[in-house]
C-alpha cells in the first residue's frame, strides 16, 4: 500500500481547496439527515445530488468505483435481509440510503488530504492527544506495510504457501510470527521516534506554517451540504409540499 | 464488521456515539495525566503496527479468510483504557482514509470494537490466574470478537425494532448469522493473539511489560505497573 495511492486525487481535486472543516462539517450533517430518510424518491436525489458533487470534484469515476466497492457488499447485504424481512421497497430504502452516505464521505476522504482534516479537527476542538496519535499512527501505518510486502516477498520466495484453514499449524505460525514481527519493529521504531522528534525542538505540538481560514465560500459549501438533505428531510416530514 | 452509515436508526447510531465519547473523553483524560509525549508516540506507531497486523489474512476453511482485530492484543500490551484509544484512532483512519466504516456509524464501531473489545478482553485476560496466561489470552481475544458481534447483532436488532423494519437486520437473521461466523472468526483470532504473544515474549519481552492503564480511580497499579 503506497500512501499516494490513498491521497492521489486529495491535493489536486476542485473541492481540495476548500477549507476541512467546511466539507467534515457538511459532510457529517449530510450523513446525519439522510440517516432519517425512508423515501426511495428522496434516497435517490440525495445519491444523485452526491454524485452530482462526485463528478464537479474531477476525481476519476474509477478511484470513486473502488472506494465504493469497499462498502458495496454490506449495502448489498442488508439490502437483501432487508428484502427477506421488510419487503422490496425498504430494501431500497436501505441500499440508497447507505449508498448516498458512503458517496457523502468518499467525497470528504478524496478530496481532503488527511494532515489537513487532522488539522481541522483539531481546531474543532477534538483532544490533542486524539489528534497527534491520529497523525503519528497515519504516518507509520505506510512504513509498515511496506515492511509487510517485503515479508511478504520474503516468505514467497521460502516457497511458502497459506494452509485450507486455521487447524493449518504453520500457516498459523507464520502469520502470528509476520504479526508478532511488524509490532516489534514498531515498538523499536516506536522508542526511537520520540528522540528524533526532539533533536527537531518538537514538544508535543503540531505546528504548520500554512493557517486554516475559514472564507465566505467554505460557508457557502457547508451550507450546500446541510441545506440540500434538511430540504429533503423537511419534504419527507411534510414540513414543505 | 465495520457497519456504515445508513445501516442503523438513528437513535441507536446516537446511543453509540454518546457512549463513545463519554468513554474517549475518560480514556484521554487519564492519558493527559499518566503518559508524557513519548509514551504517546510509542502508543502511536505501535497502533500502527496493530493497524497493518490487521491486514494479514489468515485462512478459515471454505475458501474463506478472516483477519485480526487486534483488541484484545492490544489490552494485554498497553492495559484496556490505551487499547480502547489505539483501536479508536485505527477505527477513525479505517473510516476517514479507507472509507471503511461510516461517520454517523463510527460512535457505534468504537462502541463495538474499540470499547467493549478491549474491556471484554482486559477481564477474560485478568480473570485467568498468571500460571495459565496463555489460556487466558486464547479466552480474552475469542470473547473479545465474540462480544463485538454480540453487540453488534443487538445493536441491529435494536435499530430494527425501534423503526419497525426499516433500519438494521432483524434479530432473527442478525443474531445467528452474526455469532455462529464470529464464533468461528473469533478461534482464528485466539490462535493468531496467542502466537503473537507467544512471539513477543520470546523476542522482545519487554513490549508486555509497558506500563497498562487500566482502572480510572485505582493510580496505584498504573503507576506500580510502570
Amino acid at each position: 500500500m503506497k500512501h499516494d495511492s490513498v491521497d492521489s486525487y486529495s491535493g489536486t481535486s476542485a473541492f481540495s481547496a476548500f477549507d476541512p472543516r467546511a466539507k467534515f462539517i457538511g459532510i457529517l450533517v449530510f450523513a446525519v439527515l439522510i440517516s432519517f430518510l425512508q423515501d426511495i424518491l428522496l434516497l435517490l436525489i440525495s445519491a444523485s445530488f452526491m454524485l452530482c458533487l462526485l463528478a464537479l470534484s474531477g476525481i476519476p469515476a474509477r478511484h470513486i468505483a473502488g472506494r465504493y466497492a469497499i462498502a458495496f457488499p454490506f449495502a448489498l447485504f442488508a439490502a437483501i435481509t432487508m428484502w427477506w424481512t421488510s419487503g422490496e421497497v425498504q430494501a431500497t430504502a436501505m441500499f440508497l440510503r447507505i449508498t448516498a452516505s458512503v458517496l457523502g464521505l468518499i467525497l470528504l476522504i478524496t478530496t481532503t488530504p488527511f494532515f489537513e482534516l487532522l488539522k481541522g479537527l483539531q481546531r474543532l476542538h477534538v483532544p490533542e492527544v486524539m489528534t497527534t496519535l491520529l497523525m503519528f499512527t497515519y504516518r507509520y501505518i505506510f512504513v509498515f506495510s511496506e515492511e509487510l510486502a517485503r515479508m511478504k516477498i520474503a516468505r514467497k520466495a521460502k516457497a511458502y504457501r497459506a494452509g485450507g484453514n486455521f487447524l493449518h499449524r504453520n500457516t498459523m505460525r507464520t502469520v502470528s510470527n509476520t504479526a508478532g514481527m511488524v509490532l516489534v519493529r514498531a515498538y523499536e521504531i516506536g522508542l526511537r521516534v520520540f528522540d528524533s522528534l526532539r533533536m527537531k525542538a518538537y514538544d508535543g505540538r503540531i505546528r504548520t506554517l500554512t493557517e486554516l481560514r475559514f472564507a465566505s465560500w467554505d460557508y457557502a459549501f457547508c451550507a450546500v451540504l446541510v441545506f440540500m438533505p434538511l430540504l429533503l428531510v423537511c419534504v419527507e416530514w411534510g414540513l414543505i409540499l | 464488521m465495520h457497519i456504515p452509515d445508513g445501516l442503523m436508526a438513528p437513535a441507536v447510531s446516537a446511543f453509540g456515539w454518546l457512549i463513545a465519547i463519554l468513554f474517549i473523553a475518560l480514556s484521554v483524560r487519564l492519558l493527559n495525566r499518566k503518559l508524557d509525549d513519548r509514551q504517546i508516540t510509542l502508543m502511536a506507531v505501535l497502533a500502527a503496527g496493530i493497524f497493518v497486523a490487521q491486514m494479514l489474512n489468515f485462512p478459515i476453511g471454505g475458501g474463506t479468510t478472516g483477519h485480526l482485530i487486534g483488541a484484545a492484543l492490544a489490552s494485554v500490551i498497553l492495559g484496556p483504557l490505551a487499547a480502547m484509544l489505539i483501536l479508536t484512532v485505527i477505527l477513525v483512519i479505517q473510516g476517514l482514509v479507507f472509507g471503511d466504516g461510516g461517520l454517523t456509524a463510527l460512535g457505534l464501531n468504537i462502541l463495538n470494537m474499540a470499547i467493549i473489545g478491549c474491556l471484554v478482553g482486559w477481564y477474560a485476560y485478568r480473570a485467568f490466574p498468571q500460571r495459565s496466561q496463555t489460556a487466558g489470552i486464547l479466552a480474552a481475544a475469542w470473547l473479545s470478537v465474540f462480544a463485538s458481534a454480540f453487540a453488534c447483532s443487538a445493536e441491529l436488532a435494536l435499530s430494527y425494532s425501534l423503526s419497525g423494519g426499516a433500519y438494521g437486520i432483524s434479530g432473527v437473521i442478525a443474531f445467528p448469522t452474526m455469532l455462529v461466523s464470529h464464533a468461528v472468526i473469533g478461534i482464528g483470532e485466539a490462535i493468531i493473539t496467542g502466537g503473537i504473544v507467544a512471539y513477543l515474549a520470546k523476542v522482545s519481552p519487554g513490549m508486555l511489560r509497558l506500563p497498562k492503564l487500566a482502572y480510572l480511580n485505582s493510580e496505584k497499579e498504573a503507576v506500580a505497573d510502570a
